[in-house]
């Protein structure tokens, strides 16, 4: 059948392990997802019973010729080779992390450490459980994982709304960088504001 | 405030440039290279205030920069210090009003400017709140709703804050971009660009509607 092909682009969300990727993934996503949840054996089954060892995936479908595929992926460090797949043909990358583990921090300082060397893609990160005793401010986050010019934003990731608001920022920044990568042009005039 | 454009279109195009401005009768210059505006803290400050009052504003890019200095303040840090505790007169108010008349619906970046001690940050994010119950931001909505001349006087800072730093760009740059430039740009770069634009805009749209 005669028609446009459809169009796919991936969003990626990361971070470490029980910072809510799987429950970010089900709630910007319209279809049913696959998830590779499996009981915890090493040190993450102090954390929670299951986690993911393959990819979680949904999939929001846009309209007809537009899909975004999102894509969870495991949340330590010794994954990080999956980037060179998963930043090809990606719009963007969240990461989230558990404001109140240092653990968390640490595995995230490694795992943005090798995305800020690797991968060229508009980030946000995104500070969950911020409601907890001993939570983290944003700044101080920020500081810690030495984010330069990323954004720290707290989310709880168990509501749609913050996985929308989280999901919205990121991509609201990466169309004003768009937009102003357009705008600039030496011939141009500068009466002209934008 | 022709400065403006001026500054903005500087740093969105990260190339070393010159900035001759005259206040006063005297012309005077700044160099920006690096991301970053050459002097001290205190000098890149007075220098800005001046150039955003100037009337006569010229940008040269240069490729044989000569630092006279290895100071350097980086751009966000530099024009929160010029905005902090920024006043302007009647005339100046005026002129940024009628700035802000001009400037189409616009999308609006979240940045970390409190880490550069921005000290209209909290206003910074209710313009950002806006555009993201809206999906769009009007300047024109955001500076009426000002309380007070004193508020008023914040919103226009936020407003030359985020246009110079480029943390604010029309929604449909794409679109506008590829009218203006046919003739210039090669078809297929064109293409490429304003479908980005067209992707992430449809993508909001659709995350919006969750």
């Amino acid at each position: 059948m005669a028609g446009e092909e459809k169009q796919i682009v991936k969003l990626v969300i990361t971070g470490p392990v029980n910072a809510g990727k799987t429950t970010m993934v089900q709630n910007l996503s319209d279809s049913q997802i696959a998830a590779t949840d499996v009981a915890a054996t090493d040190s993450v089954s102090e954390l929670k019973a299951m986690t993911t060892v393959g990819l979680d995936f949904g999939i929001l479908k846009i309209d007809e010729h537009l899909e975004l595929h999102l894509f969870g992926t495991p949340g330590q460090s010794r994954f990080n080779f999956m980037w060179n797949i998963l930043s090809r043909g990606a719009i963007g990358a969240i990461f989230l992390v558990d404001s109140t583990s240092d653990d968390s921090m640490a595995e995230m300082k490694k795992m943005f450490a090798y995305y800020a060397e690797h991968v060229d893609l508009p980030v946000i990160v995104g500070a969950t459980k911020q409601d907890l005793p001993g939570a983290r401010s944003v700044d101080e986050i920020a500081a810690l994982l030495e984010l330069g010019d990323v954004m720290v934003i707290p989310v709880d990731a168990r509501e749609k709304e913050g996985s929308k608001m989280l999901a919205l920022t990121l991509l609201g920044n990466a169309l004003v960088e768009a937009g102003a990568e357009d705008e600039y042009d030496d011939e141009m005039e500068y009466d002209d504001l934008f | 405030m022709n400065s403006l454009v001026y500054l903005r279109r500087m740093i969105i195009n990260q190339k070393p440039a010159r900035v001759d401005y005259t206040v006063e009768n005297e012309t005077k210059s700044i160099y920006y290279e690096r991301s970053g505006f050459e002097g001290s803290y205190d000098e890149v400050t007075t220098q800005l205030r001046e150039i955003f009052e100037s009337d006569d504003v010229n940008v040269v890019t240069t490729s044989d920069f000569n630092p006279l200095s290895s100071k350097r303040i980086f751009a966000p840090q530099a024009i929160s210090a010029a905005l902090a505790g920024y006043t302007f007169n009647a005339e100046t108010r005026a002129a940024l009003l009628s700035f802000v008349m001009r400037l189409p619906p616009l999308v609006v970046r979240l940045y970390p400017m409190q880490r550069y001690a921005f000290q209209d940050n909290s206003s910074y994010m209710k313009m950002h709140m806006m555009y993201q119950q809206n999906g769009m931001l009007r300047m024109q909505n955001y500076i009426s709703q000002s309380e007070n001349s004193r508020d008023e006087m914040v919103r226009l800072r936020v407003m030359m804050a985020t246009y110079i730093l480029g943390l604010i760009a029309p929604l449909n740059a794409g679109a506008q971009k590829s009218t203006r430039t046919q003739q210039v740009t090669p078809q297929r770069d064109e293409k490429k660009k304003s479908g980005k634009v067209s992707i992430l805009t449809r993508l909001i749209n659709r995350i919006r509607g969750l």
